[in-house]
C-alpha cells in the first residue's frame, strides 16, 4: 500500500571514483573495466548503506555522469553519511535536495564544510 | 479536508482531541506539551528546539521559515513553510511575526473551508488587525474565533462576512454532528 511506503525526503549524489567520472555512455560501452569498477562501487555503497543507515534508503538505478544518486528517509542518516565520508573513502556532490512533505516541492541546498562540521546554505 | 483547528499562542484549557475528530490541528509554537498535532509552526530557534525534544511533536510536521530550516534540515519532521503571497503583500515577515499568524496563514494556504481559532490572541491590536486582513484576503475561507462561553458578546468581526465568533458549546455541536466518533 502506498501509505506504508517510506517517505524518502533527502536526495544526494555520491561521486564516482575519480577514473569513472564524466564518462559518456559511448565510452562506457567500450570500457568494460570502468563499468565493472562502477558496479563494484555501487555494490560497496549499497553494502555500507545497509550497515549504517537506520531508516530506509534507495539507490537510483538511472545512470548519471556525476555519481550514484541516493534517496534517504532520515535526516540523521544523511548527516552521518556526510560526516563519515573520509571513513569510507568517498565524496558527495556538496548539495542536498529535500522534498517538502507538505508542498511536494524539491529544493536544492548547498553543503558547506566548516571546521566544526557542516552547514547548509 | 474542510475543517482545521488553529491553536494560537494563548494557553487555554480545552480538550483538543475534540478538534481532531473534525479535522487536522495546527499548533503555534510550543505552548502545548500534551496533545499531538498534525502540523505545528515555529519561527524561533528556542521554540523549535523545545518542540523537537517534546514527545507530543514527534509525529508532527513542524513548519519553519527558510532561515531556520537551513539550520535544522537534518531533522526529518521539520519542513519549510510554503510561500505565502499574502504575507508579502501585507509586508509581514515570517521570521518576526507571531507563530499563530504563521498557523493561520498555513491554514489559509491549504485552502481549507472552515478554520477554527482556539487560544488565538486578539487582545494584541496588531494581531487582531492582521487576522481581519487575512480574513479579507481569503474570502473563501470561513474563520471562526472560538472562545469560552461568555454572555457578553463581542462585535469585533460583525462587519466581515467570513469571520465569526462562536463558543465551545457551539463548536462541540458541530463536532458531534460532523466529526468522527
Amino acid at each position: 500500500m502506498a501509505q506504508d511506503k517510506p517517505f524518502l525526503k533527502y536526495h544526494m549524489t555520491v561521486r564516482w571514483p575519480a577514473l569513472c567520472r564524466n564518462r559518456s555512455l559511448e565510452v562506457l560501452n567500450e570500457r568494460g573495466d570502468l563499468v565493472e569498477k562502477m558496479n563494484n562501487f555501487r555494490q560497496k555503497l549499497d553494502n555500507v548503506a545497509k550497515l549504517i543507515f537506520r531508516k530506509s534508503y534507495r539507490i537510483d538505478n538511472n545512470y548519471s555522469m556525476l555519481g550514484v544518486k541516493l534517496w534517504i528517509e532520515s535526516g540523521q542518516d544523511v548527516y552521518d553519511f556526510i560526516i563519515r565520508q573520509p571513513e569510507f573513502d568517498w565524496e558527495i556532490v556538496p548539495e542536498i535536495s529535500t522534498v517538502n512533505a507538505l508542498t511536494g516541492e524539491l529544493r536544492k541546498w548547498n553543503v558547506v564544510y566548516t571546521p566544526t562540521g557542516v552547514t547548509i546554505d | 479536508m474542510s475543517n482545521v483547528a488553529v491553536v494560537g499562542n494563548v494557553p487555554i484549557k480545552y480538550d483538543f482531541d475534540e478538534c481532531s475528530r473534525l479535522g487536522d490541528i495546527i499548533a503555534s509554537g510550543n505552548t502545548y506539551k500534551i496533545t499531538e498535532f498534525r502540523y505545528a509552526t515555529a519561527n524561533t530557534e528556542q521554540h523549535l528546539q523545545d518542540m523537537l525534544n517534546s514527545k507530543n511533536f514527534v509525529n508532527s510536521r513542524i513548519l519553519v521559515p527558510d532561515s531556520l530550516y537551513k539550520k535544522y534540515i537534518f531533522f526529518s519532521n521539520v519542513d519549510c513553510l510554503p510561500n505565502f503571497p499574502a504575507m508579502k503583500t501585507l509586508d509581514i515577515d515570517d521570521d518576526k511575526c507571531s507563530e499563530q499568524m504563521l498557523s493561520l496563514m498555513l491554514a489559509c494556504w491549504m485552502e481549507i473551508k472552515n478554520i477554527y481559532l482556539f487560544g488565538y490572541d486578539i487582545e494584541n491590536l496588531t494581531e487582531r488587525s492582521r487576522l481581519i486582513t487575512v480574513g479579507i484576503s481569503y474570502p473563501h475561507s470561513n474563520i471562526y474565533y472560538v472562545r469560552k462561553p461568555n454572555p457578553s458578546k463581542i462585535f469585533l468581526f460583525d462587519t466581515y462576512d467570513n469571520i465569526n465568533v462562536m463558543d465551545y458549546i457551539q463548536y462541540q455541536k458541530i463536532v458531534d454532528k460532523h466529526g468522527t466518533r
